[in-house]
């Protein structure tokens, strides 16, 4: 029984390394622009077709090609932000957010579609030579792959929270997250910070979207699953502090897996749910509020 | 007594913003408030309209305690407002503005009946030939009109408004003025946030001078304004006869 | 338009369409009832999203409820009429225990809360009934199309018209000053939570109704279908292309969307979610008002240059 639940309990603790980074991206895009982006699962499900693709094509390791999707998908938030995000930038802030979710909806639609357009609806996986192969302690069974996807996760928040509290570009960026008007007063080139936010949130979309691949099938149709996660994960962990979230990704996997077991698998999607309207019903703007 | 304010406090964070102020207000009478920028007179009439709700204190109607009633209630009661910052609903045009007050304010007509009714205090604010333009297409003193008539049509006991002449200019103040005294002579009790202080004295029957959220000098216009605190505090040394200009 | 040419227009309008299944069966009579469902199920968020200005993005959730609870009931042999009253009072009830909550969120909570209800509630349905609901051998015998139609047209008619009532009263008004200004709202008298409440179980119960007629059309599907998001997508695609707080912007946007559908259905399934996805974002952008304002915008220009000339 208990080692049951302890298995559970790594299960949960290494998906929700992959929550908490689904969702700090989308935090980062909030939290500078005020843009609720509901299409950051879409690119969540872009970046694992770009492990997909290049495992298909040339057997390249997943954990490298998350190192490729980050840029790719660098490149494809910015295109995005070009052609419909920018033209939010002047909406009053209500309606820059209220707006933004349409477009993301409309978003999310498109690229889903695009998707199976171009590779057909089924699931597709990675299947590296060391799939499946798992670390045994005591009576628990760690899974190196995904064990190694929470250590890339974990990397790369590290290398995002040192770009943004040791770089000047970081800092601009927080500053706009902190105070638009402030930002803008002390010469912070506003536009230029949006741009590199929400091509950054898209890019740390990329990676994850990878790493998903590694333990998980990639489809068209996962988008609305991670943009869900990654909502929920925000509202439980609060905003502007990437650790933050990234352990609220981890309590979400750990609830998730725990309730799991204790109710029956079906129910575990509920029970985050469940946490993050019981968070909302209590603060009513959530924890994530912009200051 | 119409209107009774007893001991009403706010804070914002840590901020007293209003701090134990009382006041009466008589049937029909005329109270202007007074005081420098950010000394709690919007705040105070939130409190009074239910806007915001008070950390302590009373707000009495008629003898009745409202401090716990929501704005829509105090509004159906007969307390109306106008803002600051002017708020006509740019997208609706000003007779449907207007005709909300008068659907859903004190003893509400019926549609037909209020479609007249508004158009008439529409006219009576001057606004005839614009009664079906967007409000979005007016100018701001225009706007100030629409708010007026919008809260004159749920047939108000008490009427609050705050800064109505901010924002004008002088031909337009003097509509403005002339304006409210119609509202005064219609029996409207008023109680006014303005900086203009011809128009306060020609307007109001009592002052109230406001600072850092307390009650500082209280009485009939032509006393506090030669009120020596009152000239020192607010009107400068050199005694300008618009206090606008220090705020 | 105003006054009693407008009403003899609709009168004859309802009566052509009423005729329908007179004059002809099949395939048009098919495309006929799916417009009608989406001008139903359009306007059902209209009510709500456009004219209370509440962006719901849990729709599907009535839409659901309206179906499974309406297709058990007369599958387990209760009067149609009886099935669909049903279904309609759960999509209400419901309506009020997840309307009081979530309208209490601000800014994008209430979006994003209601997708959460609404997941969850689909996530439950696919647990609790796993099966795909098939009619039975003498349902599928007796099935007729033309029944199925008249009450879609009769769903489509109760939603606009219920959208029609809101620029014609009180409540419109009121509503129309909570969406635009909630503090305004309640200055003037306007309980402003009341009427928002009033106006999602109002889009509940239409949305309830709808569902109910999707479940008594459709020969098989898995329950949780009918709660899939896609239900609200749809809506709000629709509405916002017609533009939103109109009345008929949604149903002359639900026949496009479904010409468009079949049109280019015949190459590519998938292709009318694109090409519509794209306009949708197209519209939001750059035509806040919908289809209809844009056609007025243009229309008004046009009058305007011929004045001139
Ligand atoms: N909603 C609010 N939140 C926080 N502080 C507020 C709020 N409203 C007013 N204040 C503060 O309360 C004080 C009084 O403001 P206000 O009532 O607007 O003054 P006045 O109308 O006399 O200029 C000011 O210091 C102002 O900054
Ligand atoms: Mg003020």
């Amino acid at each position: 029984m208990t080692s049951v639940l302890l298995q559970n309990a790594v299960f949960g603790l290494l998906l929700g390394g992959l929550y908490g980074l689904g969702a700090v991206g989308l935090s980062l895009v909030f939290g500078v622009l005020a843009v609720l982006n509901v299409a950051h699962g879409e690119l969540i499900m872009l970046g694992g077709y770009v492990s997909v693709w290049l495992f298909t094509l040339w057997r390249v390791d997943p954990f490298v090609s998350a190192l490729v999707a980050g840029p790719v998908l660098f490149l494809v938030g910015a295109v995005l932000f070009r052609l419909f995000f920018r033209r939010l930038v002047s909406f009053a802030e209500d309606d820059r957010i209220k707006t933004s979710i349409l477009i993301g909806f409309g978003l999310a639609l498109v690229v889903q579609t695009l998707a199976i357009l171009a590779w057909g609806a089924d699931e597709r996986a990675v299947t590296p030579p060391y799939a499946g192969t798992v670390m045994t302690m005591g009576t628990v069974v760690v899974p190196l792959s995904r064990l190694g996807a929470l250590g890339l996760a974990f990397l790369v928040l590290g290398g995002v929270h040192l770009f943004l509290t040791r770089t000047r570009v970081g800092t601009a960026l927080r500053a706009t997250a902190d105070d638009e008007q402030g930002a803008v007063l002390v010469g912070i080139p506003i536009g230029t910070a949006y741009l590199r936010a929400f091509a950054l949130g898209s890019a740390l979309a990329g990676v994850a979207g990878a790493l998903v691949s590694v333990s998980d099938a990639v489809s068209p149709a996962i988008g609305l699953h991670w943009t869900l996660k990654a909502l929920i994960v925000i509202v439980l962990g609060g905003m502007g502090n990437i650790f933050g979230t990234f352990m609220a990704g981890l309590f979400l996997g750990l609830a998730e897996s725990t309730s799991g077991f204790l109710l029956g698998n079906a129910y575990r999607e509920v029970v985050g749910l469940m946490l993050f309207l019981l968070v909302l019903s209590i603060r009513p703007r959530g924890l994530l509020t912009r200051s | 007594m119409l209107l009774e304010v007893e001991g009403l406090t706010k804070t914002f964070g840590g901020l007293l913003a209003v701090s134990r102020v009382s006041f009466r207000v008589a049937s029909e009478e005329v109270v202007g408030l007074l005081g420098p920028n950010g000394s709690g007179k919007t705040t105070l009439l939130n409190l009074i309209a239910g806007a915001l709700h008070p950390d302590a204190g009373q707000v009495r109607l008629d003898n009745r305690d409202i401090t716990a009633l929501p704005a829509n209630a105090r509004a159906r009661l007969g307390i109306a407002r106008t803002f600051q910052l002017v708020r006509t609903l740019p997208k609706l045009s000003v007779l449907d503005n207007v005709l909300v007050g008068r659907l859903y304010g004190r003893d509400g007509s019926g549609l037909e009946a209020a479609r007249t009714e508004s158009l008439s205090l529409i006219a009576s604010v001057g606004l005839r030939d614009k009664a079906q333009s967007p409000a979005s297409q007016l100018t701001l003193t225009d706007q100030k009109r629409v708010e007026l008539a919008r809260a004159l049509a749920t047939r108000p006991k008490v009427l609050l408004l705050d800064e109505p002449l901010g924002g004008l200019n002088l031909t337009e103040v003097r509509a403005a003025v002339a304006m409210l005294r119609q509202v005064r002579t219609s029996g409207v009790t008023v109680v006014v946030v303005e900086h203009n202080v011809q128009a306060v004295r020609a307007l109001c029957d009592r002052l109230i001078v406001f600072n850092y959220g307390q009650t500082v000098v209280e009485g009939g216009p032509d006393e506090v304004l030669a009120h020596p605190a009152v000239i020192e505090a607010y009107l400068g040394k050199s005694s300008g006869s618009n206090l606008a200009a220090f705020s | 338009m105003t006054g009693r040419r407008a009403w003899l227009l609709i009168a004859l309008g309802l009566g052509v369409l009423a005729a329908l299944p007179l004059l002809s069966t099949g395939s048009v009579l098919t495309w006929g009832f799916q417009v009608l469902l989406y001008v139903a199920l359009a306007q059902s968020w209209n009510v709500l999203g456009g004219f209370g200005g509440q962006v719901s993005l849990g729709h599907a959730a009535f839409f659901g409820l309206g179906a499974v609870v309406t297709r058990m009931m007369w599958l387990s042999g209760h009067p149609l009429g009886v099935a669909l009253s049903a279904g309609m009072v759960a999509a209400t009830v419901a309506g009020v225990l997840i309307g009081a909550p979530t309208l209490r969120l601000r800014g994008p909570y209430f979006a994003i809360g209601t997708l959460a209800v609404a997941e969850i509630l689909r996530i439950t349905v696919s647990n609790v009934f796993p099966e795909v609901s098939t009619l039975s051998a003498p349902a599928l015998a007796s099935y007729a199309l033309a029944p199925r139609y008249l009450l879609a047209l009769m769903a489509a008619a109760l939603s606009t018209l219920v959208a029609w009532m809101l620029t014609q009263t009180r409540f419109g008004y009121g509503l129309a000053v909570v969406r635009d200004d909630e503090a305004v709202a309640e200055a003037v008298g306007v309980n402003a939570f009341r009427h928002k409440l009033a106006v999602f179980v109002l889009s509940s119960a239409l949305a309830g109704l709808t569902g109910g007629v999707f479940g008594y059309y459709h020969v098989s599907f898995y329950p949780q279908f009918a709660f899939s998001p896609l239900w609200t997508f749809d809506a709000l695609l629709i509405t916002f292309f017609g533009g939103t707080g109109t009345v008929w912007g949604p149903p002359l946007a639900a026949a496009v969307y479904l010409l468009f559908r079949e049109v280019l259905a015949l190459r590519l399934v998938e292709l009318h979610v694109l090409v519509f996805g794209i306009l949708f974002v197209l519209v939001v952008l750059a035509f806040p008002g919908g289809l209809l304002a844009a056609w007025r915008a243009l229309s008004a220009g046009r009058v305007r240059q011929t004045h001139r000339s």
